[in-house]
């Protein structure tokens, strides 16, 4: 997805001035002297001029026919299914790896991952078993990171 | 600091069998890595981490600098056979490369790019074992002012070198800095941005957000487009040295000039090997008496490019090492892993582990030894590296990224992190914003905060001392000029003209 | 496909014989995990991994060190604390636990914490460069004569380092601003400062120094031990100096509050072997780092008496919330 320069920048002053605001509750050195909120000031002022100098392209470029928002020539539905995905398996992770432990976990994602990215099922399941175990050998048993180890204790 | 008793040390630590095999699986990773179109040194160096994590100074370093070498010379390959580039750092001569394929020269072009990347390799490191322990001589009597200067000339660079809109540059560098006020402050000790959340005290973990900018966003990148079909190999069987004299025999003075310009642009902070071959490139095509060949297929530009992203590997470990401002994204990462093996980058390193600095001379030096047969064997291997089917590799290559975001604090929350910051850094590319520049914004910015808040404490909020330092006003002068040339050379140009 | 099927029966069966059959029975069955609470590679981890490697050897299971970093020590505090009270997630504490609560980051005070043993302590040392002053009463001298004018530097701001200073300053019965600190990330950027003249001095630990003070590069003037330190026994202590200070970092391992007795001296009984063997005197003299071992009560008390003398000093300092 490609956006209008307008959008990019009204995006960097609403930030900026958000952040700006915001760290006006800062504590300072004492003596009135600027602490903890001098640097965000200076750069989301700065973040607000950038967003500025942002939108002149932006109207020009929606003068010549720019959408706000364009789909990039690549763009097509399969592929973004599979960004969606790759997403979702990160997720799933980050949330089931705990209940399920690594092993578990590890194997789903890999399994799903390369299934939507169309391999045949044999092949799926031997290189999800295959590189779950050699990255649970690795990290957990040469490298000593404790992976999640879940409800089944493995 | 070179004494007898030091070299023995550091002979000592690479003659371990240990660091051997690490390097040894440090250079076939790096070649599998940089032999793959769109796996990147960057995605290695981060993936590499949190397994060098783990090891003893030594052999994570010795396999950080057989890693990169490796890749950016295997970028080549699939950049000759297939038109692919492996890294980008192979960008700037593939259609040479892949112009003399078609003539059939392919085993000659492939045994000049492995040629000439080894003695780039071997300038570059010259360069470095002899310009480092100098500048950190210098860099001793560095204090706070002299750093917030070299934190503005690094930032500096990274916006003007970075290629596209400056202002969409300057928007990167500034999500960078941004991003880097997550977390206790330097001046007071107040969590700034961190919504209560433990996790976030010490600002965002840099691997983590590392391995999602380059590892997820390329995978991200990669399963978005429909996959297309590799093209066909040109068969390759003649041997791969010979004729291979010739192009450098006559190419002797554009290769060593590219190797010592791509060691000063590998020093430079925030440009790398990519823009090393790129300017070398356009250096050759300048001096060249048939510039119109460029591109049509001449080993002109592929003997100045090749040579100098091999050059620019170890000149950006120049200021990595004395300064702790890094010269590429590969050394960024490298600094991270300086600070969690205790070894503070910066001139104090060359007094305090002398050892570790000559083991990475020697690593640089063995790598480009080594960096002949592995070349050789890639060569060999390539057609069967290339035909590793891309919905088999990248399902591993995002599980190796979870576990090794995971792996640094052994937190969960590192892991979205990453997961945000590689979506993130996918959004940004679409719409033609640099990552580079937010990468170096998150490496130096806790630098430039700290130095001048730190500055201003000493000097009790006078803005004197900036300039009254000789080396700190010069630094500062040199910033300002950077920034302020761009707008007076066109002024003073339309003055002339007027008058 | 004959392939495929082959491979998945190598693979499945490795996957059993991996993950198989675990039988539980008398404490320690399973792998114990110590927290540490700094990063890999540094000081504390060293400890760390020397403890755990030696505590291994002792309980015939592994104790994995996991390295919890994060906000100046709060993560991997936490992490201990919140861990399930088994004995089977121990943490290596350090002085911060005591410290970090007064500055309002986070709830828990040293009375939290299930002391188990206490392993090392490093005092605090005075250190200039080694072109500046002669002696302490030199530098002391300019201190009372210049307020404010003088800085030293170690650490961030309400770290351990600048507790020391404070402590030291407030001690020889000075203001709390008669010298000004200078925060750094750690002690070798604070040196680099040192050397860079843009501080005047550093009150960092004794082993953290060495290094420059070997090379001839800087000075230690006074350390603020109970004793002098074995390996410069010309630097006075605070104490002999007529300030009554003393002030140093210290580790140990902590358990969460609430395990069972019989586990706790289990523990201590393995961390005072290990306290006590070769490897552990040989690596603690090898790193500089002060050995000091006080059995789980009386490091209770330690550390209960240090978390308030913390807060005194950093109420006075300003640092405290």
């Amino acid at each position: 997805m490609r956006f209008n320069n307008m959008v990019i920048g009204i995006a960097a002053i609403l930030s900026g001035a958000f952040i700006f605001i915001y760290s006006q509750s800062f504590p300072d050195l004492g003596d009135g002297r600027p602490g903890a909120s001098l640097f965000p000031m200076i750069l989301s002022a700065l973040l607000v001029i950038v967003g500025l100098v942002q939108i002149p392209s932006g109207v020009k470029n929606a003068k010549n026919g720019e959408t706000l928002v364009t789909r990039l020539p690549e763009f097509n539905l399969h592929g973004f299914c599979n960004f969606l995905v790759v997403v979702m398996c990160v997720l799933f992770y980050i949330y089931a790896s705990d209940f399920l432990g690594f092993i578990i976990t590890s194997f789903l994602i890999m399994f799903v991952l390369t299934l939507t990215l169309r391999a045949r099922v044999a092949v799926s399941i031997a290189v999800s078993l295959g590189a779950t175990l050699c990255v649970y050998l690795m990290f957990n048993k040469m490298l000593m990171v404790p992976l999640p180890v879940g409800l089944f204790s493995f | 600091m070179l004494t007898f008793e030091n070299l023995t040390h550091a002979a000592g630590l690479l003659a371990d069998i240990n660091v051997i095999i690490v390097i040894a699986l440090a250079s076939l990773y790096g070649l599998f890595v940089g032999a793959m179109p769109g796996l990147t040194a960057s995605m290695a160096t981060a993936l590499l981490v949190p397994v060098t994590f783990f090891m003893e100074p030594v052999p994570a370093l010795a396999a950080m600098v057989a890693m990169e070498a490796m890749a950016i010379f295997a970028g080549d390959i699939p950049a000759t056979l297939i038109h692919i580039p492996g890294t980008p750092s192979s960008a700037a001569y593939v259609e040479d490369s892949y112009a003399l394929t078609k003539q059939g020269q392919a085993s000659r072009v492939m045994g000049v790019q492995l040629a000439v990347s080894v003695i780039g390799g071997f300038i570059g490191t010259i360069i470095l074992i002899f310009l480092a322990p100098v500048l950190a001589e210098v860099a001793l009597n560095f204090s706070t002012y002299e750093y917030f200067w070299l934190a503005c000339f690094g930032l500096s660079c990274a916006v003007m070198v970075s290629g596209g809109s400056t202002s969409k540059a300057l928007l990167s560098l500034l999500i960078g800095l941004l991003l880097n006020c997550v977390g206790i402050d330097v001046a007071v000790g107040f969590p700034r941005f961190t919504f209560d959340n433990p996790d976030l005290f010490d600002g965002f973990s840099f691997i983590p957000v590392m391995i999602g900018m380059f590892g997820v966003a390329e995978i991200l990148r990669n399963v978005l487009v429909k996959e297309s079909r590799i093209a066909p190999f040109v068969a390759q069987t003649g041997n791969i040295f010979k004729g291979v004299w010739e192009p450098i025999a006559k190419n002797w003075g554009n290769m060593f000039r590219s190797g010592i310009v791509g060691t000063a642009v590998g020093i430079l902070p925030g440009a790398g090997a990519d823009i090393a071959a790129w300017v070398t490139y356009g250096l050759a095509k300048r001096f060249s008496k048939t510039p119109e060949k460029f591109g049509q297929g001449t080993y002109e530009g592929i003997v100045a490019a090749s040579a100098a992203n091999n050059a620019a590997l170890a000149g950006a470990w120049v200021p990595a090492l004395v300064f702790g401002i890094p010269g590429d994204s590969i050394t960024a990462i490298i600094i991270g892993v300086l600070y969690m093996k205790n070894l503070q980058p910066g001139p104090n390193i060359f007094v305090r582990s002398p050892e570790i600095i000559l083991a990475v001379y020697g690593t640089f030096i063995l790598a480009n030894i080594l960096l002949i047969p592995f070349g050789w064997l890639a060569i060999k291997l390539a057609s069967k590296v290339l035909r590793v089917p891309r919905n088999l590799l990248y399902p591993v290559i995002l599980m190796f990224c979870v576990v090794g975001a995971f792996a640094i604090n052994n937190s969960v929350f590192d892991i979205g992190v990453m997961l945000v910051f590689g979506v993130a850094a996918y959004f940004m590319e679409c719409n033609g914003i640099p990552v580079a520049p937010a990468i170096l914004g998150l490496v130096l910015g806790d630098l430039l905060e700290r130095s001048f808040m730190v500055s201003m404490m000493k000097s009790e909020w006078s803005l004197v001392p900036f300039f009254e330092r000789p080396i700190s006003a010069v630094l500062g002068i040199i910033v300002i000029l950077i920034w302020t040339t761009p707008v007076i050379i066109p002024y003073i140009k339309r003055k002339m003209a007027k008058a | 496909m004959k392939k495929c099927t082959k491979l998945f029966a190598v693979v499945f069966v490795a996957a059993l014989v991996l993950v198989g059959g675990t039988a539980y029975a008398k404490y320690p069955e399973q792998p114990i995990t110590l927290i540490c609470p700094w990063a890999a590679g540094g000081g504390t981890d060293a400890v760390a991994r020397i403890v755990a490697t030696l505590m291994q050897q002792d309980l015939g299971v592994p104790v994995n060190v996991v390295n919890r970093t994060g906000g100046n020590g709060v993560v991997g505090h936490q992490a201990i604390l919140s861990a399930k009270p088994d004995g089977y997630t121990i943490g290596l504490g350090t002085a911060e636990l005591g410290m970090l609560h007064w500055t309002g980051l986070t709830k828990f005070t040293a009375a939290d914490f299930n002391p188990i043993g206490c392993v090392n302590m490093d005092a605090a040392a005075i250190t200039v460069a080694a072109d500046s002053w002669k002696d302490y009463d030199a530098l002391m001298a300019d201190i009372k004569a210049s307020k404010g004018k003088l800085t030293a530097s170690g650490t961030a701001v309400g770290g351990i380092w600048h507790l020391a200073m404070e402590a030291w300053i407030v001690g020889a019965g000075l203001p709390v601003d008669q010298v000004r600190w200078i925060p750094t990330e750690g002690a070798n950027p604070a040196q680099q400062e040192l050397l860079a003249g843009g501080v005047n001095m550093v009150t960092c630990s004794l082993p953290e120094v060495v290094a420059l003070v070997d090379a001839g590069k800087e000075k230690v003037l006074a350390y603020m031990g109970d004793a002098r330190a074995p390996k410069y026994p010309d630097v006075p202590t605070l104490k002999e100096l007529g300030v009554p200070v003393t002030v140093g970092t210290w580790r140990g391992v902590v358990a969460p509050k609430g395990i069972p007795a019989d586990i706790t001296d289990v523990l201590v009984a393995s961390l005072k072997k290990a306290v006590d063997s070769k490897e552990f005197i040989e690596f603690m003299g090898t790193k500089n780092y002060g050995i000091k071992y006080m059995p789980a009560k009386e490091w209770g008390e330690f550390m209960i008496a240090a978390d308030e003398q913390f807060g005194s000093v950093m109420k006075a300092a300003g640092l405290s919330k």
